[in-house]
């Protein structure tokens, strides 16, 4: 048994020296760009390219968060008023990754202000494209904490990119990528112009409207849809302590530190447009422990209870992105 | 839980420091810890179905005291009883809506109409497998091969020892209980085979078999368009995979199994290296051919009452066999056709040809013969497997034709074949290693030295995990039956 024993320890150390060899082999930002362009990722691609051209960046707002500030924020209606901005918004949460990106931001542009998105019920720690941009070790660095799946799912996917990128060397089909000039990605309903006669997708997107008929509030403030009973709550501030909250201070402070103005902002659900019009519901959001940051909430989200503005129960469609965009210019300006 | 799943990873480590240096000092305290764990592992996927599966021990436990009753009539009745029990829990989970729907249509096509209740609930994993383990112990005990055993523990071990709880190898009680009967004792040597076997199953599973799914389920998915040589390279890639994630699993089982002190049946010997149909049912899935050969065959007269009964009963096993893979006419088809090319060598005397050795077993290579004899064998299965595959019979019927008629129709299909390259990549090498293996499946060779060892299991762990990381994690093709 002890010869077992010491022969798989050593086994195990020579393999775990290895992994983390490899895990620690930085992957550059042509890798990323080419790997996440013309994919459900594709933003990263084109954050990263942004973040390239210093100009584009100087004296701009940007907004960093997930699909929600992706799919919700017309920059280029702001841009059209006069309002320089930036939508650097990528899909799936991460407080990581809005770190990432407001650290390359910093890095190598002066932007006017930034915004980083704040969610309803408290921070996602980890974006699944962590892995391919931080190793171990500056992952810790940062953020002086691993997320709670590190060894199941963040580490074992480093070193599948890892193992990608050496094999880039050998295997190159770099992908033709022409990026858009706006960061916006509006999400369309199922039904556009040219699928008008498409049964099928007529039929989901009537099933789509009838669920929205089905969200409501409850009498003691929480919503609720015909499918799930989440307890959203509406009106009560409740401090707590989030573990992705260290991370969004890590952010705040790089930004402070460099003299950018900053503000976090509530991007709007379905849940928030069904509230009145009379109510006066600016804490849309539980707020963390100690919370001390400037947050821009309108007063009331009622002007767009539509479901025709809606993709789904959280994110805005095209149209419904042009009216919140509006809103957001008004009280900007 | 999946062998190849993080969780797996977490559970095998704790489980085997529990087993060999806390609860070693007892026998009954190990195998508690055995049972508890099988337990754990089987509930991981299903609470619901722990009851189950816990009834059937039960049951089948109780069984045996009864079958060994001195009264033959006695015991022929609570043999018969344990059959239906056995049987009947099968036959509800695995075959109600298959036989509903078959009468339904029957009726309908004598104008009477039906509606029966067709049940809606998963079919418990591994069901197939436990029923089996519990039959094979009563059919013992009443044979006098087996003595029924007083200790619950042990017989429940010997049903839902987690490695093979799942998927098999369907084990024997003459083969697994007396091991779970007395003291384990750690063996070195047992426990480094042991490692590379899990090793290399996993590679099997997670590397070959993940990929080749791709490719399969790709050209299943498009045969209408897909050229015939493309289809002949799905049934190809499809043989492959089925052996690469059945026995892959199997390899993993063993591999568990001599860690904790035991020895399992072998499943797999190299199938694809067979002579003949025969020798394929002796290399493939031994557990369960043997099963139905000593429990089923035999008993129904083997081939000792003469020939038509002899073909009478090779032709019950194929259909049950293929029957017992899924409730649906194109797994019975798959057992039809396998008797068929049975068939020939049980009627010329030659289905027990190539019985103790494996093929060029004291050469390195094998002679032109042995390559035509394991080319036309290979052919032959694979075109068995379309049935196995398809997801009907039209489909599989379907896929047969426009395999042919594609194959003749299309000459530029010869030019191009972009699946060829994925299915080679992973086939050759697997071909080749299990060509240098293939005298013995338990005791996986590696270099000498052992420098070059580490340096090569370090390569198969850094792709298994580039693989796991790239494939959706699909489970195990034997675990739907």
């Amino acid at each position: 048994m002890k010869q077992f024993i010491t022969k798989i320890s050593y086994f195990s150390i020579v393999m775990l020296i290895c992994m983390v060899g490899m895990a620690l082999i930085h992957i550059d930002d042509e890798f990323v760009i080419n790997k996440t362009c013309n994919t459900s990722y594709e933003k990263l691609a084109w954050n990263l390219l942004k973040i390239k051209d210093a100009e584009q960046l100087k004296n701009a707002d940007i907004y960093i968060g997930p699909s929600l500030i992706q799919g919700d924020v017309n920059d280029s209606m702001l841009n059209a008023n006069g309002i320089k901005s930036v939508n650097m918004g990528i899909n799936h949460n991460g407080f990581d990754l809005d770190h990432y990106i407001v650290k390359r931001v910093l890095e190598n542009a002066e932007p006017g202000k930034i915004y980083l998105y704040r969610p309803r019920d408290g921070g996602s720690l980890s974006h699944p494209m962590m892995p391919m941009l931080l190793n171990p070790f500056e992952y810790y660095s940062i953020f002086g904490q691993f997320p709670l799946t590190y060894i199941q799912t963040y580490f074992p996917k480093r070193l599948y990119f890892v193992m990608q990128y050496l094999a880039g060397f050998i295997y190159t089909d770099k992908q033709d990528y022409q990026p858009s000039k706006y960061g916006f990605r509006g999400e369309e309903n199922s039904v556009i112009n040219s699928m008008k006669n498409d049964e099928e997708a007529i039929a989901e997107e009537i099933a789509k409207r009838e669920d929205f008929k089905e969200v409501g509030i409850n009498e003691d403030g929480t919503f609720y849809t015909a499918n799930t009973r989440k307890k959203y709550v509406r009106k009560y501030l409740f401090y707590y302590r989030g573990a992705a909250e260290p991370m969004r201070t890590v952010s705040v402070q790089q930004i402070q530190s460099k003299g950018i103005p900053f503000s976090e902002i509530y991007m709007p659900t379905y849940y928030d447009a069904i509230i009145d019009e009379h109510t006066d519901n600016r804490y849309y959001f539980r707020k963390p422990l100690n919370y001390k940051y400037d947050c821009l909430t309108l007063n009331n989200y009622s002007f767009l209870n539509d479901s025709n503005l809606w993709f789904d129960h959280h994110h805005l469609n095209s149209n419904g992105s042009a009216i919140f965009t509006d809103s957001l210019l008004a009280h900007l300006k | 839980m999946l062998f190849n799943s993080f969780e797996f990873i977490l559970f095998l480590p704790i489980v085997f420091c529990l087993y060999w240096f806390v609860f070693n000092k007892s026998l009954l305290v190990q195998n508690l810890l055995i049972l508890a764990a099988s337990y754990f592992f089987y509930g991981w996927w299903s609470k619901m179905f722990l009851g189950l599966l816990a009834l059937s021990t039960l049951l089948d436990y109780s069984y045996g005291f009864w079958v060994a009753s001195p009264n033959r009539k006695k015991a022929k009745l609570f043999l018969w009883l344990s059959i239906i029990n056995n049987l009947g829990i099968l036959g509800v989970f695995k075959y109600y809506n298959f036989f509903a729907t078959e009468f339904q249509q029957a009726f309908e096509s004598i104008g009477i109409h039906t509606n029966p209740t067709l049940l809606h609930f998963a079919l418990p994993i591994g069901i197939s497998f436990y029923t089996f383990h519990g039959m094979s112990y009563v059919f013992d005990i009443y044979r006098g091969n087996q003595k029924p055993i007083s200790n619950f523990i042990d017989y429940a071990v010997f049903v839902s020892f987690f490695p093979l709880l799942v998927a098999g190898p369907i084990e024997r009680a003459s083969h697994l209980l007396p091991q779970v009967q007395r003291k384990r004792t750690f063996r070195y040597v047992q426990a480094i085979e042991g490692c590379r076997l899990v090793l290399w199953g996993m590679f099997k599973k997670v590397v070959i078999a993940d990929s080749l799914a791709v490719t399969v389920d790709t050209i299943f998915g498009n045969y209408e368009e897909a050229s015939g040589l493309t289809l002949i390279l799905g049934a190809i890639a499809f043989s492959f995979q089925i052996y690469c994630d059945f026995s892959g699993y199997s390899d993993i089982a063993l591999g568990t199994a001599k860690l904790f002190g035991f020895e399992l049946l072998s499943n797999f010997k190299f199938p694809y290296f067979s002579r003949d149909i025969a020798e394929f049912w002796r290399r493939w899935h031994i557990s369960l051919s043997s099963w139905f050969r000593d429990y089923l065959y035999i008993p129904l007269g083997g081939s000792r009452e003469g020939k038509s009964k002899a073909v009478r009963n090779t032709f019950i096993i194929f259909l049950v066999s293929g029957f017992w893979h899924g409730a649906s006419w194109n797994f019975i088809a798959w057992g039809f056709i396998h008797a068929c090319g049975f068939l020939p060598l049980l009627l010329l005397n030659r289905n027990r040809k190539h019985v103790t050795h494996v093929v060029a077993e004291d050469r390195k290579l094998p002679n032109l013969k042995e390559v035509w004899q394991m080319l036309t064998t290979f052919i032959f299965v694979t075109f068995a497997w379309i049935f196995f595959r398809a997801k009907d019979m039209p489909l599989a019927v379907d896929y047969i034709k426009q395999m042919f008629v594609s194959f003749f129709n299309n000459p530029e299909q010869f030019t191009t074949l972009p699946e060829g390259y994925t299915t080679a990549v992973y086939i050759i090498p697997l071909i080749l290693g299990d060509w240098w293996l293939r005298r013995d499946e338990r005791k996986l060779k590696s270099f000498q030295n052992k420098y070059l060892r580490y340096v090569f299991y370090i390569i198969l762990l850094f792709i298994l995990i580039y693989k796991c990381m790239d494939l959706d994690k699909s489970t195990f093709i034997y675990f739907q039956f």
